[in-house]
């Protein structure tokens, strides 16, 4: 479960987030949408305790951000799958590798860690693209390694910012598609923040719009 | 816990891999440190053995009056034994002196005097723990105190200028690795600073992908131990490799040879380990905590 309660965020130059409240339940898929600027990426990392409330609390799957020790951060990541506009993949590191990651993190055993990237490389159709490095990858074929990654993990939450930003109308519907469908069957809840209006029109799912800092009615 | 590990260091050896000319800058720099440190170790190991082997360099000739009588001589003898730092004494009476004389310089002073004019006299070896140039002259001065004592020789000049060159070879290879030391620290956190800048994005991912701190700083503390122990390895191929080169041209010229002390690379290998984990500590420190 997420909740915002009268969550506030000033930045020292340009608009931040104003006394927002609502709650998230489990395994809802929710649009975070609103103009470039509106406040999305601020809300998602205020969620990924990248940033901090300065008034207002934010409890993102049983941690309250603000009462967090900076020590306690990637434990709560460590129940959330991150997906970027720029996908955010390392360079120097395969498919496989970028995938794997998480696992690395969490201190899987390399059987388990080889087992479950080899599932996710197969759920986003990369299989025999596992040892390709991003460079070698299409922008649709980089952001489904990006889904495979934030997945692998099954997180309790997934949370993408501008997911289909940098893919075209084919591959935005694909990439959106796919990303819902595997959280769906992980039981995980999503958040989406994105200004396209016309993919949230064509998926079923709870509306949050945000513009100037503010959640509109 | 084993499989964390094993990924951590693998990423420190990628991580060495990536940024190899700057750490080769660093490795090389610890090598220099270490070889001056190691051939410090290496003068220090030596000397006591050098030491031992010019035992002679630590004696002292005591000559009593010739008026004395054999007898008369032994009896002035025994009181060296209450002087503090001799470790043994041997008695020389005038015949013997006699036979030393004509062994060292092929003539009998008894046949050719008629008479034995020398003296009775002792041969004092210094202990130890006393044998630096000032306890020596010391010792000299206490014995000539004795009544019946007429001269103390020594070879006080020999045992000084000795002293005075392994001083400068030690303390002057001491200084100069200290500064090489400081040099290498901040070669190895600056060669460790510029690849974790070069991974600022891969840092921010990490964190983002729930890493924790010590797991997106322990490869940077591993490349850095990886440049000391390299730089140990090749300090211990160089100094043993000097060590035969100082070998080889001393065996033309004395019967002597130097040791490789005991725990040498140990004490290159720990050292080169310690260089690299502060370095790489400072370098880590300073930039992944802000």
């Amino acid at each position: 479960m997420i909740e915002l309660r009268k969550t506030t965020l000033k930045y020292q130059r340009g608009p931040g987030v104003y006394d927002i409240n609502f709650t998230i339940g489990a395994g809802e898929l929710v649009f975070l949408v609103g103009p470039s600027g509106a406040g999305k990426t601020t809300l998602l990392k205020l969620m990924y305790a990248d940033l901090l409330p300065q008034e207002g609390e934010v409890e993102v799957n049983g941690f309250i951000t603000s009462h967090m020790r900076s020590k306690s951060i990637p434990h709560l990541r460590r129940t959330l799958g991150l997906v970027f506009q720029d996908f955010r993949l390392l360079p120097d590191r395969n498919a496989y590798d970028n995938i794997a990651l998480p696992l690395h993190i969490l201190g899987l055993q390399r059987k388990d860690i080889r087992e479950r990237t080899y599932a996710a490389l197969d759920d986003v159709g990369l299989i025999d693209r596992a040892h390709h490095y991003p460079r070698e990858l299409s922008g649709g074929e980089q952001q489904r390694v990006g889904i495979a990654r934030a997945i692998v993990k099954n997180p309790i939450t997934i949370l993408a910012d501008e997911p289909t930003g940098n893919l075209d109308a084919g591959n935005s519907m694909e990439t959106l598609d796919l990303l819902t469908y595997l959280a769906n069957e992980n039981g995980s809840t999503v958040i989406i923040a994105t200004h396209d209006y016309s993919i949230v029109s064509k998926k079923r799912g709870r509306l949050i719009e945000i513009n100037e800092g503010r959640l509109l009615d | 816990m084993i499989g964390k590990l094993a990924f951590l260091i693998s990423e420190g050896l990628r991580s060495l891999w990536r940024a190899r000319l700057p750490a080769l800058g660093s490795i090389l720099t610890i090598t220099l440190t270490l070889t001056l440190f190691g051939g410090a170790y290496l003068i220090f190991g030596n000397f006591d053995r050098a030491t031992r082997r010019l035992q002679s360099q630590y004696r002292i000739d005591v000559f009593f009056k010739p008026i004395l009588t054999n007898g008369e001589a032994f009896q002035k003898y025994q009181l060296l034994t209450a002087v503090e730092g001799i470790s043994s004494t041997e008695f020389i009476s005038k015949e013997r002196a006699a036979s030393i004389f004509k062994r060292e310089f092929g003539e009998d002073v008894v046949t050719v005097l008629g008479t034995n004019p020398l003296p009775a006299g002792a041969i004092v070896l210094v202990a130890r723990g006393h044998r630096t140039a000032r306890r020596i002259n010391r010792i000299a001065d206490d014995i000539a105190t004795i009544d019946g004592v007429t001269d103390v020789a020594y070879r006080g000049e020999l045992v000084r200028i000795l002293e005075r060159y392994i001083r400068i070879a030690v303390y002057g290879g001491l200084i100069l690795g200290i500064v090489a030391l400081l040099g290498a620290i901040f070669l190895v956190s600056n060669t460790i600073k510029l690849s974790i800048y070069a991974k600022r994005d891969t840092i921010d991912t990490l964190h983002l992908l729930g890493a924790t701190r010590s797991f997106v700083r322990l490869p940077f503390l591993i490349e850095g131990v990886l440049q000391g122990i390299i730089g140990s390895l090749l300090a211990v191929g160089a100094i043993l490799g000097m060590l035969d080169v100082m070998n080889y041209i001393l065996e033309h010229f004395v019967l002597y040879r130097l040791i490789r002390p005991a725990f040498l690379a140990l004490f290159l290998g720990t050292m080169g380990l310690l260089l690299g984990l502060i370095g790489s500590s400072r370098g880590v420190g300073r930039f992944i905590n802000s």
